[in-house]
């Protein structure tokens, strides 16, 4: 047996280091740290204008830190643009599912996997996403604009998977979800995490999102305030109260 | 139905749908005259809407609207302005290639544009900016352009002004400096409602708060008890 090289020594596939991020003169987030470890769902929640969002489009390249750093499996991406950081392997789900609507669903996850070369990975992954979602490979002819909303959400997350990641970022993966179909949504994150797969994720219904994650953090005028695992951070008064400004 | 007396505005079951949404739907409340009233709820619940609804932006499907027991639905923006009801937007438009001074007297009433500079100044003091009064708009932070544009409403004598957002991006300095601007239009006769997400600016300032979620409203009531209402908690932070 060839030696193979050793694992990292450290488990934690994201690491956000002490970031401050904005747009333009507007400063949105100070000194925030995040790191996320692998196989585990990371929830961030936090009021409205907390900075939720800003984090997210640091670390996927759509924003580039004044200060501080991003590091994914140890190594510093930090202004790495959009495109190689989803080459790197972080997966994104964009908010409100923003998915091709005139193009077939099988167009739709090509799309997602523009970064593959290799067509027997691309075959690969394309099976591995439609055994996730057998209504995917059902309607895979038919526009994407032509499912439900849910269905839509499954096809954003399918897509994302197409680039072979072994992170996801999600978006608010509820926004404007039918309530049956945010329990869906959110069996289907459970069973990615049972994969081995990291999510990392955003999320206006922070009871929900709390109920499901490993961990959370809890963000308020751009810092971090809370952390801890979730059912914690659920039962926690103070939590709930930063919401209304208690 | 008819406008309640006591009541400087009052909102009698509106309605207005975007496609197959009810943004509004059926929403019905009062602001009583000289309060600071806050307006919140969790995004989407319909609190823009219900300003575009009061200020004829938008045309309610059903119900009514009574400003000093005026009905307002089937007036235009313009006219409700010089009603004497004013508002801002989240966004802000102050004109860059303009000063201060000058974006101010924009908003003058026109039979009045004589004091309007002695007015504008005096406004520019209040909240706090007298010193940025030649400076071109395009010049300012984008925390100083809002402070000038929730400035400039209060050109016209408006006995109620709605705020859609004034906190929004604003840092804490300014932030205190808008807080202290309102309280003394306040005390100076100006009816507010305010929307915004800064809670604990909300919770200060107003005397009264109106929760609305999907479109109704949830619960009124004073500051302490809106944030200690299992009801809105619940809005706001989701159920599992």
């Amino acid at each position: 047996m060839p030696d193979v090289a050793s694992p990292p020594a450290t488990d934690t596939v994201i690491r956000v280091e002490g970031i401050d991020a904005g747009y333009g003169n507007i400063q949105i987030l100070y000194d925030v740290s995040m790191p996320v470890e692998r196989g585990k769902i990371v929830a961030i929640i936090g009021p409205n204008g907390a900075g939720k969002s800003t984090v997210l489009k640091s670390i996927l390249g759509l924003l580039t830190p004044t200060k501080g750093q991003i590091l994914y499996h140890g190594r510093d991406i930090t202004g790495t643009p959009p495109h190689r950081i989803i080459a790197m392997g972080i997966g994104y789900v964009p908010q409100g599912r923003i998915v091709f609507p005139d193009m077939t669903i099988r167009d739709n996850l090509e799309m997602g996997g523009f970064t593959c070369r290799d067509k027997q990975v691309f075959d690969e992954n394309l099976e591995r996403c439609f055994d996730l979602f057998p209504i995917l490979r059902d309607r895979q002819k038919q526009s994407a604009g032509t499912l439900s909303g849910g269905q839509q959400q499954m096809l954003a997350i399918g897509r994302a998977l197409m680039s072979n990641p072994d992170t996801i970022i999600l978006d608010e993966p509820s926004l404007g979800l039918a309530p049956k179909f945010v329990d869906t949504v959110f069996d289907t994150l459970r069973a990615m995490r049972t994969q081995g797969l990291t999510l990392l994720m955003v999320e206006q219904n922070a009871a929900k999102a709390l109920a499901l994650a490993d961990h959370g953090y809890v963000l308020e005028v751009g810092r971090n305030r809370f952390e801890g695992p979730g059912r914690e951070l659920l039962a926690d008064e103070a939590v709930r109260r930063l919401y209304l400004g208690g | 139905m008819s406008p309640p007396v006591d009541a400087l505005l009052s909102v009698q079951g509106a309605v207005k749908s975007f496609g197959g949404v009810r943004a509004v739907d059926g929403c019905t409340f009062d602001v009583a005259k000289g309060s600071t009233t806050g307006l919140i709820g969790p995004n989407g619940s319909g609190k823009t809407t219900t300003f575009n609804l009061i200020t004829g932006l938008e045309r309610p499907e059903e119900g009514e609207i009574y400003f000093e027991g005026q009905p307002l639905v089937g007036k235009r923006p313009h006219q409700i302005t010089r009603s004497g009801l004013g508002r801002t937007f989240q966004t802000t438009r102050v004109f860059p290639d303009m000063t201060v001074v000058e974006n101010m007297m924009v908003a003058a009433p026109e039979d009045n544009f004589d004091d309007s500079a002695d007015r504008a100044i005096e406004l520019l003091a209040l909240v706090g900016l007298i010193e940025l009064r030649e400076e071109f708009g395009g010049n300012l932070s984008y925390g100083q352009n809002k402070l000038v544009e929730i400035a400039r409403v209060h050109m016209r004598p408006h006995r109620m002004v709605m705020l859609d957002e004034p906190f929004a991006g604003v840092n804490r300095t300014l932030a205190e400096q808008l807080v202290d601007y309102i309280e003394k239009m306040h005390a100076r006769g100006v009816t507010y409602l305010i929307i915004d997400h800064e809670m604990k600016l909300v919770m200060r300032l107003c005397q009264r708060i109106l929760v609305l979620d999907q479109g109704k409203l949830l619960v009124e009531g004073l500051p302490e008890v809106v944030q200690n209402d299992p009801a809105v908690l619940s809005a706001y932070f989701g159920q599992e």
